[in-house]
């Protein structure tokens, strides 16, 4: 299970000349009644806190020995900060210090000041005393951090967390791969240095808490051990996240030849687990597992937030559920607490329009965290051929958008295929501009919409008595027909949800049947359906039907809306929109309708419903401008370029506002888009 | 974008070019496993950038900012990016051939002059760099190639070919 993990590969660049070598291992006051290992004469390793781990007689940790009569004390104390050691060590702050993710010079972070403290082991405090003499003077202690990825206050897995035990597997990833570390030389008893780390978030949601922890293996150096750069003797720690592999065979690259671990130089370590962090284990419990709120004596913890904006890319939330162990799989916390893994490819059904594909695109630092944006960020989407994004659309063109980044939560973005089943290829990408520069490119992989291939379409619906609006107060009685084209014109049956402002004001049920006579309907079955309501209040009185065939295949919903007026109010006749029936592309459409208002309107806009609800296209007037043929005739109108890629049909509705009633909506005539 | 087949044919690319790092930087444990195992570019008008996947010594590249560079060539055309730093763009005879050999990273190195200011690192994790090219890279052949320049010797990652679109 365990494979190469919790690597960090660290190696001095350059022989450096030898520092002065410590007093031998006996002189070594951090060891003072500490367990000795009989067969060596050498104190064992042994974490503070945790009951004395022991490897098989073959090396191996499989299971661990634990001998739980002895555990261990402090010997290492790690702070956030420089701190001035006096005759105490002191406590982790109240609460965490701060720092942004990234290097001295990159990605703009800002840098941990640390100091490690060697202490005594004494149990009052709980960090016990300072050893502040001069013995591990030259000394090198590797200062570690680990995150807290999912914000359950833990570093590691725990089952004390709300997810139990079913999220430990992604939990090994905080434990199993270090987000930042440094060295730092001992001089009397104090190592103080600078650990910049690579993993951060938002600050807007408390950024992410990171875990300090410390390692140093304390003994003299000797030129016939690991060439005099490696002491020759036990490790001490503070906790760590795990139990460490502590050979130095398997620690330091190249068996030290890279000479003296210097903290101005490349360095090369690997720290691995000896055997995986044990959760509720009936010996030892959950003995590894670090809590971030300052509890433990030995570390301290910081919050780190993303660095400045450097693009945004597309992320899906984080799933638990059969998450893989042994490799690392990068997390990013995100605004609220979200937590999510890189997203580089899509799948997207080739059915035409319906079963959008929802994406998620967030800011991130030049280190890939989740970061907040500064004011204006915008970001533009470019989608490949055969794909459209579908919302968000301002601007009536699929194929482009341009959208404001206004937080960390960023910006969710659907996706659907153009022109119908079958007809956009095998794949096509989106590619996010940050300041004109492609920044990120999702792929977007098309699979064949089975399911839609199948499923019935209502290719049109009306009310037999074309009412243009309803009257707050007044009863509605009507007939619903709806045409339905299904492949195998086994459609069975079609049903509507009535709403009035979003609010359910009954169900109907429409029967497959004759029409009523004078209509002119496309081809397809036919279903019809009384509908009898009153409207209470004034808004917009919606219809919501569904098809369904024999098979069970259901429709995407086609909706019809009616604005409902109170007595008085703006009434809109005559609406048309020319041409009604154009080809996919660029056109020129002009809107007219009939406006007759006791007061004097405000505004007058034409809306489109491209399948994510009504948007505005136009403003109509009465001026004799834009398309408007005379002035002050009562007839609004408005001529302009949109552009229509996919086919289909889209209505459009006008919204009468005066200051008397507010807004009231006309009902909607269609515009017919046909493939090129 | 790119296949698990494909990630799986680079990490054994990088595999073998790990392997095959002569046998005096091996021993010292001091030079870097550099790394360039798949591009993929992409273009947004005359906007062009590169995502390059492979190893470049992430978690000392953050910590200790030592000598590591990035240089994306078309011809003689060059980009170059310290990682940490600046950006600097210009022209190099050393590239003619269409190579960067050890021998030519001091002269290479004194060349060229502080790019754009769009130009520049826009991400580095632990497996990929994805940078901002200048105006001037057009679409066509493109070649990368990391180098660090350290006191025992140079490193440099293999090339890597590609066509920007």
């Amino acid at each position: 299970m365990r494979a190469l993990r919790a690597r960090a590969r660290v190696a001095a660049a350059v022989l450096l000349a030898g520092l002065a070598a410590p007093a031998g291992a006996s002189s070594f006051p951090v060891f003072d009644n500490d367990p000795v290992d009989s067969s060596s004469g050498r104190p064992y390793p042994i974490l503070p806190g945790t009951p004395l781990i022991l490897p098989q007689p073959n090396g191996k940790f499989n299971p661990p020995i634990v001998d739980s009569s002895t555990v261990g004390d402090v010997d290492l104390v790690v702070r956030a900060g420089t701190i001035m050691v006096g005759p105490s060590i002191p406590p982790p702050s109240a609460s965490p210090t701060t720092a942004v993710a990234g290097g001295a010079a990159m990605a703009g972070g800002s840098g941990i000041p640390f100091t490690v403290v060697v202490s005594d082991g004494n149990g009052t405090p709980a960090s016990g005393n300072p050893l502040l003499g001069p013995e591990m003077d030259g000394i090198p202690v590797l200062v570690a951090a680990f995150a807290d990825l999912d914000g359950d206050g833990v570093v590691g897995p725990t089952n004390a967390d709300d997810g139990g035990a079913d999220d430990d597997a992604r939990e090994l990833q905080e434990s199993d791969y270090l987000v930042g570390r440094q060295i730092a030389i001992f001089h009397n008893g104090v190592a103080q240095g600078t650990l910049f780390v690579w993993k951060g978030a938002p600050a807007s949601a408390g950024g992410l808490h990171v875990v300090l922890t410390a390692l140093a293996y304390v003994g003299p150096f000797s030129p016939s051990f690991f060439f005099g750069s490696v002491p020759d003797g036990p490790p001490v720690a503070t906790r760590l996240p795990f139990f460490p592999r502590y050979d130095p065979d398997h620690v330091v690259e190249a068996n030290g030849r890279g000479g003296l671990a210097e903290p101005g130089h490349r360095l090369g370590i690997e720290l691995e687990p000896a055997f995986e962090p044990p959760v509720d284990d009936p010996d030892l419990g959950t003995p590894f597992a670090l809590a971030t709120d300052g509890s433990s004596p030995t570390i301290d913890r910081v919050a780190v937030y993303g660095g400045p904006l450097s693009r945004l890319r597309f992320v899906r939330p984080s799933s638990a559920t059969g998450f893989p162990v042994g490799a690392e799989v990068p997390l990013h916390r995100g605004a609220g607490g979200a937590l999510y893994e890189d997203l580089s490819s899509v799948d997207v059904p080739d059915n035409g329009p319906g079963s959008a594909v929802p994406v998620r695109l967030v800011p991130v630092d030049a280190l890939d965290n989740v970061t907040d944006p500064p004011a204006g960020a915008r970001a533009t989407l470019i989608a490949g051929p055969g794909l459209v994004i579908s919302a968000p659309d301002t601007d009536g063109d699929p194929t482009r958008e341009t959208v404001p980044v206004a937080g960390a939560d960023g910006v969710d973005v659907t996706l659907d295929d153009a022109g119908g089943m079958g007809d956009s290829g095998t794949g096509s990408t989106v590619t996010v501009a940050l300041d004109g520069v492609p920044v990120e490119t999702l792929a977007v992989r098309f699979v064949p919409g089975a399911a839609a291939a199948e499923r019935p379409t209502i290719t049109h619906a009306e009310l037999a008595g074309h009412p243009d609006s309803a009257v707050a107060g007044h009863p509605l009685h009507d007939t619903v027909v709806a045409v339905v084209d299904d492949p195998q014109a086994d459609a069975a049956s079609v049903t509507g949800a009535i709403t009035l402002n979003g609010s359910p004001l009954g169900t109907l049920l429409l029967q497959e049947g004759p029409p009523p006579p004078g209509l002119d309907l496309p081809p397809g079955q036919v279903f019809t359906g009384p509908i009898d309501v009153t409207p209470s209040e004034t808004g917009v009185l919606e219809i919501s039907l569904t098809a369904r065939d024999v098979a069970d295949h259901v429709s995407d919903p086609l909706r019809l809306s009616l604005p409902v007026f109170a007595d008085g109010s703006a009434a809109v006749s005559d609406l048309s929109v020319s041409p009604d029936t154009a080809t996919a592309g660029s056109l020129i459409l002009t809107v007219t309708a009939r406006i007759a208002a006791g007061e004097p309107v405000t505004r007058v806009t034409a809306q489109m419903d491209r399948g994510h609800g009504f948007r505005r296209i136009a403003m109509l007037n009465d001026k004799g401008l834009l398309g408007d043929a005379a002035a002050a005739d009562g007839v609004f109108s408005r001529r302009r370029t949109i552009r229509m890629p996919a086919p289909g049909s889209f209505p459009v509705r006008v919204v009468v506002t005066d200051r008397l009633h507010g807004a009231v909506a006309s009902a909607p005539v269609e515009l017919h888009v046909v493939a090129p | 974008m790119r296949s698990q087949r494909w990630r799986r044919r680079g990490l054994l690319v990088a595999l073998a070019l790990v392997t095959a790092v002569p046998a005096r930087l091996r021993a010292s444990g001091t030079s870097p496993a550099l790394v360039l195992s798949a591009a993929a570019g992409a273009a947004v008008g005359d906007q062009r950038s590169v995502a390059l996947e492979g190893s470049f010594d992430f978690a000392n590249a953050v910590q200790v900012a030592y000598p590591l560079n990035l240089v994306v060539f078309q011809g003689s055309r060059f980009v170059r990016y310290r990682v940490p730093g600046a950006a600097v763009a210009g022209d190099s005879p050393e590239l003619a051939d269409g190579q960067l050999t050890a021998d030519e990273l001091d002269a290479f190195g004194q060349e060229g002059s502080a790019a754009a200011a769009g130009v520049r690192i826009v991400t580095l994790v632990t497996d990929r760099i994805r940078i901002a090219l200048p105006a001037g890279f057009t679409a066509g052949p493109t070649t990368a190639i990391l180098y660090a320049v350290l006191p025992d010797s140079p490193v440099l990652s293999n090339p890597i070919d590609f066509t920007l679109p």
